[in-house]
């Protein structure tokens, strides 16, 4: 998910892709190409939703648009640029939020993960801030594995909006 | 599955009858070497009572600062320098895989040697020194650890890293915040085995060339044919050994206890 509206305020585009492909080499040998010749335009400020079966290279589409997986062929552009890694200012919220949270860490220091090099008020602050957007207040010092998987993936959407 | 207070109930005797069964059983036993003790039959086993006289001599005599708490000392910088260093070298060479080729063959050749093999080469080259001793035990309780953080290195979840690059963590940031804290259960669980194996080695390591030590003391009794002493000896090792093992469980289960909840939470 690409949380849009931070970046873009130039002429162009916030996202141009561009007749994007993806192959896959698996271990036997064989290719696989899980994503075809997509291309597209997405304006800042606008909502996308890509909707499809299982398996049809949703997430393989996101990881490239963020910069997480090299694409094979075409081209992403943000506000112009070619991506290379993850740009900067991209959130990115992730499907697998058991995994995606760090289970040593409490609540509140899953949120500050993207604010460590703030000093600590701020650290606070803002990851207060996002805990209340979500409506997580009174769960900072929880474990992620202590709840449950909907209140995971908000934890998971408090940590990307917190930067 | 829920429980009636009624069986919790009895679950709890259950246990306490266990508890008291397994103490008298020990207690038992005591009692059994303390008879053949008396009984005089054999010069080899003195009564445990008079292993309990010497052992507290020990304890309040000389030989504390002489013998016992020397062997503590060693055995825990010991283990402290292989818990380090097979961590940190652990967790580089997991990380870096390009390390790997250059360093697989000659680790697995000097793992293979056996730690006490080494203890003549070390007497050399740094003498019977206290250092030599530390080394020993370092040395052979280093594998366990450094394979294990390898290891578990290894086995962090790659996803971990898609989020570092998200919020463009430096590679130390990555080892420091995700890497070491997600390999630490197993490279604890490799402390656990380096902690006994650094005993064994403590010991060892005062029996050659050395002059203080439980493991000097134990060796020396046995020559002068001081057997209550011989016993006391390891009698204080084993408690020593059981003393290292509940310590280190105790830490271990507050520096984990994000892990034990987690595999509690999944598999019961």
């Amino acid at each position: 998910m690409v949380e849009a509206g931070a970046i873009g305020q130039t002429g162009s585009p916030l996202i141009e892709v561009e007749h994007l492909s993806k192959q896959y080499l698996s271990a036997d040998g064989r290719v696989t190409q899980a994503i075809g010749d997509v291309s597209f335009t997405q304006d800042a400020g606008t909502f996308l939703a890509v909707v499809g079966p299982s398996g049809c290279g949703k997430t393989t589409l996101l990881k490239c648009l963020a910069g997480l997986m090299p694409h094979t062929g075409g081209e992403v552009r943000y506000s112009g640029e070619p991506i290379r890694d993850v740009p900067e200012g991209l959130s990115i919220v992730f499907q697998e939020y058991t995994r995606s949270l760090m289970p040593w860490l409490d609540v509140r220091r899953n949120v500050e993960f993207p604010l460590r090099h703030e000093p600590r008020p701020v650290r606070a602050e803002r990851a207060a801030r996002a805990l209340s957007y979500v409506h997580l207040e009174g769960f900072e010092s929880h474990y992620p594995w202590q709840l449950s998987g909907g209140m995971q993936q908000r934890v998971s959407i408090a940590r990307a909006i917190v930067s | 599955m829920t429980s009636s207070p009624l069986t919790e109930r009895s679950l709890i005797r259950r246990r306490s009858t266990q508890h008291a069964v397994a103490t008298s059983f020990s207690l038992a036993l005591l009692a059994v070497w303390e008879l053949v003790g008396q009984a005089g039959l054999t010069p080899f086993f003195p009564p445990i009572s008079s292993v309990a006289v010497e052992v507290s001599d020990i304890l309040t005599g000389p030989q504390l600062t002489r013998d016992v708490l020397p062997s503590l000392g060693r055995a825990l910088i010991g283990f402290g320098v292989a818990s380090v260093g097979g961590a940190t070298l652990g967790i580089c060479l997991g990380y870096f895989r390009s390390l790997e080729p250059w360093t697989q063959s000659p680790l697995e050749f000097i793992r293979s040697v056996p730690p006490p093999a080494v203890l003549p080469l070390a007497v050399m080259v740094m003498g019977p020194t206290y250092t030599m001793r530390v080394a020993v035990i370092a040395f052979g309780a280093f594998w366990p650890v450094l394979l294990n953080a390898i290891s578990g290195t290894r086995h962090v979840d790659p996803m971990y890293f898609d989020v570092a690059r998200t919020w463009k963590a430096s590679s130390w940031e990555i080892i420091r915040r995700l890497v070491f804290p997600a390999a630490l259960p197993q490279i604890m669980a490799g402390m656990r085995i380096a902690l006994a194996i650094a005993l064994v080695l403590t010991v060892l390591s005062e029996m050659i060339a050395a002059s203080s030590g439980l493991g000097y003391l134990v060796l020396q009794s046995q020559r002068l044919f001081a057997l209550d002493r011989m016993y006391a000896g390891v009698v204080m090792l084993g408690v020593v050994g059981w003393l290292f093992t509940v310590v280190f469980a105790q830490i271990e289960r507050r520096v984990l206890v994000w892990y034990e909840g987690q595999k509690g939470l999944r598999d019961g």
